[in-house]
């Protein structure tokens, strides 16, 4: 059978193999309408025919034919309401349309009762293009009401056959206008104005239906939510759809016109929704696609007007039907119209009302059961506060799932929760940081299969890949694949000769091919196992190839004439299936590994055993010799790595770091590491001498099958189950880049205005300056008598101003490393140092309590700013140059007049020495921060905020985000706003000489940024002392990624920072 | 250990005995040794064996492994009190089934794959190569094997909803009215009008329509005894049919 791809209803992918071919969402679909509306009885006359055609009658009963006056004669259309009979009524002899109401579990007296009262208003229209009512009423429980009969199609049957010619389109909906004009002179609001309630008689010429009857269908369908009594929200007003029926207003009834319109010109709905939810959600935040772009015949006078209707606000909208029926005719008549197009402006600020995602659904569905069920009308702006904060918190929790995804190395978990949140606006560093973090790798290669092996080229530059169709062979400069070679069976290992010009890949099918590396033809087919294979392995010398197989034998075969040379089996053979085979660097031995847990050492030339290495408490997937030839390592389903000595055969170590079984492994040229990978998805690199784990590459989403080393030692190849084959750095996996160079602690940090240069201040008395991106060192600054505590970028990056120990500043140049000037002046120890705005000034505090503000050009001290009574530890300009802030030991915080040096504004109540101090970017807000301040929030952790306009200090929110150490000016609050550059931020440790980069970039540049963990540190010391983290201030939520930051380091050493442009 | 009904036995209960044959005889028994509490999850196992070995195969394992984890686990299922746990009972089972797999694959996997590779005694006959060959239908992405699971679940439900109606027709001799009017219980469609159909059947419209009106509540009937057979109460039905729609739909 061949079935279609997809559904020609629903659009969805068929599977010819299940559900019979039939498409499982419409099956789904159609079983679970009963639930909402019960499908129709069939007519007695079919039940007649079938009863005629010989066939068993229904066991249920079904209506007469004759419903009261009235003869039923058939079904002409159905909608939420209920269904539409074409009637005959007899009393009267006409023919009438009869519609029987689907009123759910209301009293159906009742029901009729009230929609009669409301009918009578609806009747007294008498309008040509109103569809009038002639009788509401009720017959055996059943309320039904009767009009006009128009023979014809509904606009909606009509869309079916496509769009409306545009001039066609406005005719119609200025017939339409004028009849709803009509209806409102005289107090009838429609409130259900869509494409299935305006009828065409066969003249063309539209009827309205249904006038007034939405209010009372609605308003009492306030048990169920379903599908049948609300009808499709498409077409509704936004406050129509969110606020329940009393803010509803002609201006709804000229929003529903214009949906209609809309529809006519595009042949598409505004929205489509799958739900009910969902529609309102989309009325709510999603603006409409222009109809020009659907429809480029439309005019853009035509659009504006259509748009103009279906303006989220209703004062935006035509103020009457009439007033839009005028425009449309001054189109028609190529006359200018009154509408105006939505501005650029206008349309973007209603940027949060777009793909909120789950975030203003799970919101939406809490304000949709509050308005509709209970009925309280809520106001869109609450609405759309709701749904930011709704926003946020999601956010916050999604990150916080990734983080706790990612300790569990649920790396697809962290990418889902990426992709979650990628629309979200207000993203900053932890997302980009996030992202980075899920692409450590250098390349990937995707696949179409699972990746089964992977092995590198001699030349290190080519790779090959085995996924369970073909054999790739790639490009590492280019990222090409330079062959495709189909296999005939499933391969499950593959490598390539020493030459570089064979490669051997062995199969499921128990054949090994060896194949030409270039072209992918077969070479030779090796045939002496009857059963599945495991993996193939030259010999260093490319003579031999060994083959290890589930019939519990390995052989060695000659390459070149493709001769089997030896069986190793037997009695000292091995008891399960050989998974794992290798020879040693010389070639004389055969090293196999088994499922029975023994590894074994084979002579190549006899065939005698060697040795019989037993350890392990499971299979023993993976062996290698090192090439050095003194180790031997084997690794298995037991988790384990074992390291044995190739001359005794005696255990050495294990290696325990991996969770789940090892599959693979891989031995650098060096001997000194190894690199391992499994069931757990990292692959891990460990040092052989002594089992201690270096790092591990995190990224894969499933299983590690292969693992391999470039032979110049500087690439890791990893091939995984998730499809992929990924390159990544053998020096640090590309996950961190320390900046190595000071030979004593780090007391101080910058980054360059431009993201590219950092320095460093260090108690080795130099500073440094590397290159952001590489971590490379490129200038060390020395002449400081003691240790810098303090420096600063001037604003346009060209020099940089440090503060030491011996009292004085310096400035230097960063593009010679030429000290340029030194500020003597000081009388103690500079504590901090800061550049102003327009990088003219310098100003140092000291231990000599005095602030000195210098001229940045000249070296010339210009104020000496006197009054704190204790030593100053931070001092910062205000945005705009103006004023300077001091922060000092004797618990006060300053503000001074920058130009004359006056005293300005004393900040007491801290019981605390001040750390540090900064303006927020609108220079309203002061920041400080005591010195008590713990990680933890401790008791005295509040900030103090004065606003400058009021000059009145008064304790404001903490800035609690502040949790790197420095203070970030305004970022903290505020999340980087500027997507795609580089996040980066910087910390270090009290106690270390390194300091580490944390940063977050996009994938196509992944050359820099290796986020910061500490080199060479074991996991749990670096999750100790190193870290970033951020509180969303709005929300509270606390975003904490990577590593928190040790208080002791944070307050003492101070010396992280953060870029002025936010990004690092 | 030898299973109490063959398949086609099971196929032609009707809706009715399975409404009190499946997860909530078991949840009720408490103890899925229990001879009744046996028969339920050997049917049940029976049904729903290929979700899992679609979610073993996503989850990275070869062909091989996945046939030996999903007999292995089935093994387990019945052998063990797994269903006497207190959680069994506030499930689906649906998700108890996963659940349960999942552990079974962290915990003891190679264990039990080697158990199977040396004995190959198998519980159920399950059709291996058919799964694979299904398998290698699967979409590569973006499911994740938990969705993947979901939607042949979801699929495998949808089967026996069929396979089960299908055989009502069957024994009263219709297989060809069922082949004609099967597609109608997709819905209205255009293409699928009921003149052709009739035609096809040398019957009027008339009597099409409500022969597809018939089907289309049988197919409800039965696919709500399906589905009630996965939960412990019908209540929760309509829940369920909408969670499966939502799967398919992804």
């Amino acid at each position: 059978m061949t079935a279609p791809q997809t559904c020609p209803r629903c659009g969805s992918k068929l599977s010819p193999k299940a559900s019979g071919g039939l498409c499982p969402v419409c099956l789904l679909r159609q079983s679970l309408a009963v639930f909402e509306s019960p499908e129709p009885e069939p007519r007695a006359a079919d039940v007649a025919a079938l009863e005629a055609a010989g066939l068993t009658p229904l066991r249920s009963a079904i209506p007469s034919e004759r419903f009261g006056d009235y003869r039923l004669e058939n079904e002409v259309g159905r909608g939420g309401m209920g269904i539409i009979y074409r009637a005959h009524q007899i009393s009267l002899n006409r023919k009438v349309a009869l519609k029987m109401i689907v009123a759910g579990p209301l009293s159906s007296t009742d029901f009729a009762k009230r929609l009669r009262v409301e009918a009578e208003v609806a009747a007294a229209l008498d309008h040509p293009n109103i569809v009038a009512i002639h009788e509401v009423g009720e017959h055996q429980g059943q309320p039904f009401f009767t009009m006009r009969l128009v023979e014809g199609l509904n606009l909606a049957q009509a869309l079916k056959a496509g769009s409306f010619e545009p001039r066609r389109a406005a005719t119609v909906m200025i017939t339409v206008a004028r009849a709803v004009q009509h209806a409102h002179e005289r107090g009838v609001l429609h409130r259900d104005l869509k494409p299935s309630n305006i009828l065409l008689d066969p003249q063309g010429e539209p009827h309205v239906t249904d006038f007034g009857l939405a209010k009372i269908v609605h308003a009492d369908s306030t048990l169920t939510l379903s599908h049948a009594a609300l009808g499709t929200p498409s077409y509704m007003a936004p406050e129509q759809a969110s606020g329940g029926s009393r803010q509803v207003t002609i201006a709804a009834d000229v929003y529903s016109l214009g949906a209609v319109l809309y529809e006519l010109l595009t042949g598409r709905p505004l929205f489509e929704a799958e739900t009910p939810v969902q529609a309102i959600q989309q009325v709510l935040e999603r603006e409409p696609e222009r109809p020009s772009r659907i429809n480029p015949r439309i005019d853009r006078d035509l659009e504006t007007i259509c748009l103009k209707c279906l303006n989220k606000e209703p004062k935006r909208r035509y103020v009457s039907a009439a007033a839009l029926a005028d425009d449309l005719e001054r189109w028609l008549g190529a006359r200018p119209i009154q509408a105006r197009p939505v501005g650029r402006i206008e349309r973007g600020w209603l940027w949060c009302r777009r793909k909120p995602g789950l975030a203003a659904l799970t919101a939406l569905v809490a304000i949709f059961a509050g308005v509709v069920v209970v009925g309280t009308p809520i106001m869109l702006l609450r609405l759309a506060r709701e749904q930011r904060k709704t926003e946020r918190n999601l956010y916050a929790a999604n990150l916080n799932l990734a983080q706790d995804s990612w300790l569990q190395n649920d790396v697809a978990h962290v990418r889902q929760m990426l992709r979650e949140t990628a629309s979200y606006p207000e993203r900053g560093f932890e997302w980009y940081y996030w992202q980075r973090q899920t692409h450590l790798e250098r390349i990937c290669f995707r696949h179409t299969d699972l990746v089964s092996s992977v092995a590198f080229f001699p030349d290190g530059r080519r790779i090959v890949t085995g996924d369970e169709k073909a054999a790739h062979v790639w490009d590492l400069a280019g990222g090409e694949e330079l062959l495709n070679a189909g296999w005939p069976a499933q391969p499950v290992s593959m490598a390539v000769a020493p030459d570089g010009e064979k490669c051997v890949a062995s199969s499921l099918d128990g054949i090994v091919r060896v194949l030409d590396a270039t072209t992918g033809r077969q070479l030779l087919e090796l045939r002496g196992h009857s059963l599945a294979i495991f993996p193939a392995s030259f010999s260093p010398d490319g003579r031999w190839i060994a083959i290890g197989s589930v019939d519990r034998s390995a052989t060695i075969w000659e390459t070149a004439s493709g001769k089997e040379w030896v069986r190793l089996d037997g009695d000292h053979g091995h008891k399960g299936w050989v998974m794992a085979v290798a020879f040693s660097p010389d070639g004389q031995r055969l090293l196999t590994g088994s499922w029975d847990k023994t590894a074994k050492v084979w002579e190549t030339a006899t065939g005698n055993l060697l040795l019989n290495l037993e350890g392990h408490h499971d299979a023993i997937r993976a062996a290698a010799f090192s090439p050095d030839g003194k180790f031997i390592v084997t690794a298995g389903e037991d988790a384990t790595a074992k390291i044995w000595a190739a001359t005794t055969g005696s255990l050495l170590r294990t290696f325990e770091r991996h969770t789940e079984g090892i599959r693979s492994l891989a031995i650098f040229p060096d001997s000194r590491r190894i690199v391992t990978g499994g069931y757990d998805k990292e692959a891990r690199v460990w040092e052989l001498e002594t089992g201690r784990e270096l790092f591990s590459l995190k990224g894969h989403t499933a299983r590690i099958s292969s693992v391999a080393v470039s032979r110049d030692g500087q690439w890791i190849l990893t091939g995984s189950v998730d499809m992929t084959a990924k390159i990544w750095s053998a020096v640090d996996g590309g996950e961190l880049r320390p900046l190595e160079g000071h030979t004593a602690e780090i007391l101080s940090a910058a980054i360059s205005p431009d993201g590219r240069w950092i320095a460093t201040g260090s108690r080795d008395r130099t500073a440094r300056l590397w290159e952001a991106d590489s971590g490379k060192e490129v200038l060390s600054l020395q002449g400081h008598l003691g240790e810098i505590k303090s420096l600063s970028f001037s604003p346009d990056g060209q020099w940089i101003v440090t503060g030491s120990w011996d009292g004085t500043a310096r400035i230097w140049d960063v593009t010679t490393g030429m000290e340029r000037l030194n500020l003597k002046g000081h009388e103690g120890g500079i504590r901090c140092v800061a550049c102003s705005p327009d990088g003219r000034l310098i100003a140092t505090s000291s231990d000599d309590r005095a602030v000195k503000v210098w001229d940045a050009v000249s070296g010339k001290q210009t104020l000496t700013l006197r009054g704190h009574d204790d030593v100053v530890n931070s001092v910062a300009f205000s945005p705009n140059g103006h004023r300077i802030v001091t922060g000092s030991g004797d618990q006060t915080a300053r503000v001074w007049d920058a130009t004359t040096g006056k005293e300005i504004l004393v900040i007491r109540g801290h019981l605390d020495p001040i750390n540090s101090v900064a303006f927020s970017p609108n220079g309203r807000w002061i920041v400080t921060r005591p010195n008590s301040l713990s990680w933890e929030w401790g008791s005295d952790g509040q900030g103090v905020g004065c606003d400058q306009r009021r000059a009145t200090a008064h304790p404001a929110r903490a800035q609690r985000g502040h949790q790197l150490g420095g203070l970030l000016p305004g970022r903290a609050a505020n999340p980087d706003r500027q997507p795609g550059r580089n996040r980066q931020a910087l910390g270090c440790g009290q106690r270390q000489r390194t300091a580490h980069v944390a940063g977050a970039q996009r994938r196509s540049d992944f050359r820099g940024v290796f986020p910061g963990r500490p080199a060479r540190r074991n996991r749990q010391l670096g999750s100790d002392s190193q870290g970033v983290g951020r509180r969303d201030t709005e929300t509270g939520c606390h975003l904490d990624f990577g590593r928190r930051l040790d208080d002791r380091d944070c307050r003492s050493s101070g010396c992280s920072a953060k870029s002025p442009s936010g990004t690092r | 250990m030898a299973s109490g009904c063959s398949g086609d036995e099971s196929r032609v209960r009707t809706a009715a005995q399975f409404a009190t044959t499946h997860w909530s005889v078991v949840v009720a028994a408490g103890d899925s040794a229990s001879p009744k509490a046996q028969e339920a999850l050997e049917a049940l196992c029976r049904r729903y064996w290929y979700p899992l070995y679609a979610y073993a195969r996503r989850t990275g394992h070869s062909p091989e492994d996945a046939q030996d984890l999903t007999q292995g686990f089935f093994e387990h299922l019945l052998k063990s009190r797994l269903v006497a746990s207190a959680d069994a009972a506030k499930g689906r089972f649906r998700s108890f089934l996963l659940q349960c797999f999942r552990n079974f694959m962290g915990a003891e996997h190679a264990k039990a794959t080697r158990q199977k590779r040396g004995g190959h005694q198998s519980l159920l006959s399950l059709d291996a190569a058919g799964a694979e060959a299904r398998f290698g239908g699967e979409p590569a992405d973006p499911h994740s094997p938990e969705q993947l699971y979901e939607r042949n679940w979801a699929l495998a439900v949808l089967d026996e909803t069929l396979i089960q109606v299908q055989q009502e027709f069957a024994t009263s001799g219709r297989e060809r009215t069922f082949e004609v009017l099967r597609p109608h219980l997709q819905g209205e469609d255009e293409d699928l009008s009921y003149a052709a159909s009739a035609r096809k059947l040398a019957t009027s419209e008339a009597a099409v329509r409500v022969m597809v009106y018939r089907l289309r509540r049988r197919y409800r009937e039965i696919l709500n005894g399906v589905v009630l057979g996965t939960v412990d109460s019908p209540a929760e039905v309509e829940d369920e049919l909408r969670h499966l729609l939502q799967v398919v739909q992804g």
